[in-house]
Formats: C-alpha cells, structure tokens, sequence
C-alpha cells in the first residue's frame, strides 16, 4: 500500500493510495494517512489505484472523514475502481462520504 | 474413449485465527481463483468475503473478558478454510472455533445517523450480504460455520 500526496491549490490536498486497502494495507497508511488528513482543509483521497478494499481498508477512510469533520473540513473519495465501489455502497459508506469522478466534482462538494 | 470432465474440485486450509492471518489466507483463495482463471469480479467476491469473515473472527471469536493469553495457549483461536468449486457454484467455507455468532441474522452496522454518529469497523457484514449469492450460518461442536455461496 503505497501513499502519497499532492497539494494543488485552493487549500485542496489530493491523498492518492495505491494498492491493496486490506488489514496489511490499512495498518501501514493509518498514521500517515491520519496526519495528513487533520493537517489539510479540504481531502480529495484518491482510489483510483486501490485493487481491494474491505472492512478495515473502510475503517482508516471513516476516521479520516470524521477527522476532516471535526476539523471543519471536508474529505471526498475519488475514483474508486469498480469493486472497490461496490463495497464503499454495500456498507453505505457513500451515503456518508461522498464518492466523486473528478477534481471539478470534488471542488463542488468542497464548496469552491 | 470417453473423456474424464473434472467437474468438482475442493480445497482446504487450516490457518490461525489471528488478524496476522488474514492476508495469507485471502492470497491463497486468490490464488485457486486465478488458477481456475475465474472473472475478475468472481475472485474479488470470494477474497472479501474472506477477509471480513475472518477479520470478524479474530476480532470477535474470543470473549473480551477471557484471559487471553491463558485461552490462547490452551484452546489457540483457529480457522479452517474451504474452498468447493462445481460447474456452477463455488462454495467459501470458514469453520472456526470461537465464540458463537451468527453473521447470516447479525444486524449491519448502519451509517444513517450520519458520519458524526457512526463508529469506525464492524461494516463487514452488509459487504458479505452483498457480494455473497447465499449466506448460511450453522453452529457446530467446536465453533461457527458460515457458508458463503457465488453462482458462476
């Protein structure tokens, strides 16, 4: 599981992730991944590269989220590949986190 | 001279049932799908599945209250994994001896109070229902047995 990010403009931080989003990958992003989401205003995570997500991979994405909510920010999914997609429904993890196709998306919900 | 058509085909695996194990055993099931060059969509089901089973055993299948070093030792948490392939079923099997519970009536974790109300894990259940065809659950001597059914 490999993270990294990128800062483009407008108080924007894109967090791209790459790989398997299972127990190993979830236990390896957690702390970064926890830093970076309270140290930003506005998170794009970007899973266009994640293979495999389930429960725990889920888990590191809600505590970003409530994270980015109790810092008066906001946190978006982008891209998610099509099973990975599946999941974020079944658990109805979207109804909470919005799911979004590009950067202009994401600017819209960010209220931009 | 007729020709033999393998039409049923069954593995089997023991693993433990720590968290440490559930990578392992995903790869494996990973591994027998790509071998039988199942879909895409097919492997992803079964591999998820797994994982949230076996994560739910590792996280549930002991009493918090046990001691757990003392259990551990004596009764160490255990899983077994099958894996029955036909022409047009593959049947998931995950046996385990913790604690029961029974994951096919278990109530999913809901996320409609919003993102302020929920708490992080225990969303695996709603992922199983969805990417399973059957979910069968019986209590055995030992343990669980959850049976996860995909229709090719």
């Amino acid at each position: 599981m490999e993270l990294t990010t990128t800062d483009i403009g407008n108080d924007i931080t894109k967090i791209s992730l790459a790989g398997r989003l299972d127990i190993d990958g979830a236990l390896k992003i957690d702390g970064p991944f926890m830093d970076m989401v309270k140290a930003k205003k506005f998170v794009a995570v970007d899973l266009s590269a994640v293979s495999f997500l389930a429960s725990l991979g889920m888990r590191t994405l809600v505590s970003g989220a409530k994270a980015s909510w109790a810092n008066s920010g906001k946190l978006v999914l982008l891209k998610p590949q099509e099973n990975v997609e599946k999941v974020l429904r079944a658990a109805a993890i979207d109804t909470i986190i919005p799911i979004v196709r590009d950067m202009s998306e994401a600017e819209r919900v960010f209220g931009l | 001279m007729a020709t033999e058509q393998r039409v049923h085909s069954e593995w089997r695996r023991d693993f433990s049932g720590a968290m440490t194990a559930v990578s392992g055993a995903v790869g494996w099931v990973e591994s027998i799908a790509s071998d039988l060059h199942l879909p895409d969509g097919q492997s992803y089901a079964m591999q998820v599945c797994l994982e949230e089973l076996m994560a739910n055993v590792a996280m549930h299948g002991r009493s918090p209250a046990a001691p757990s070093a003392e259990v551990e030792q004596t009764d160490p948490l255990k899983v077994s994994v099958s894996v029955n392939v036909s022409s047009d079923r593959i049947i998931l099997t995950v046996e385990d001896n913790g604690r029961p519970f029974d994951i096919s009536t278990a109530r999913p974790r809901g996320v409609e109070a919003g993102l302020d109300s929920i708490r992080p894990g225990g969303l695996g259940i709603g992922v199983i229902r969805s990417f399973a065809d059957n979910l069968k659950y019986s209590r055995t001597e030992t343990g669980n047995r959850v049976t996860a059914e995909f229709l090719r």
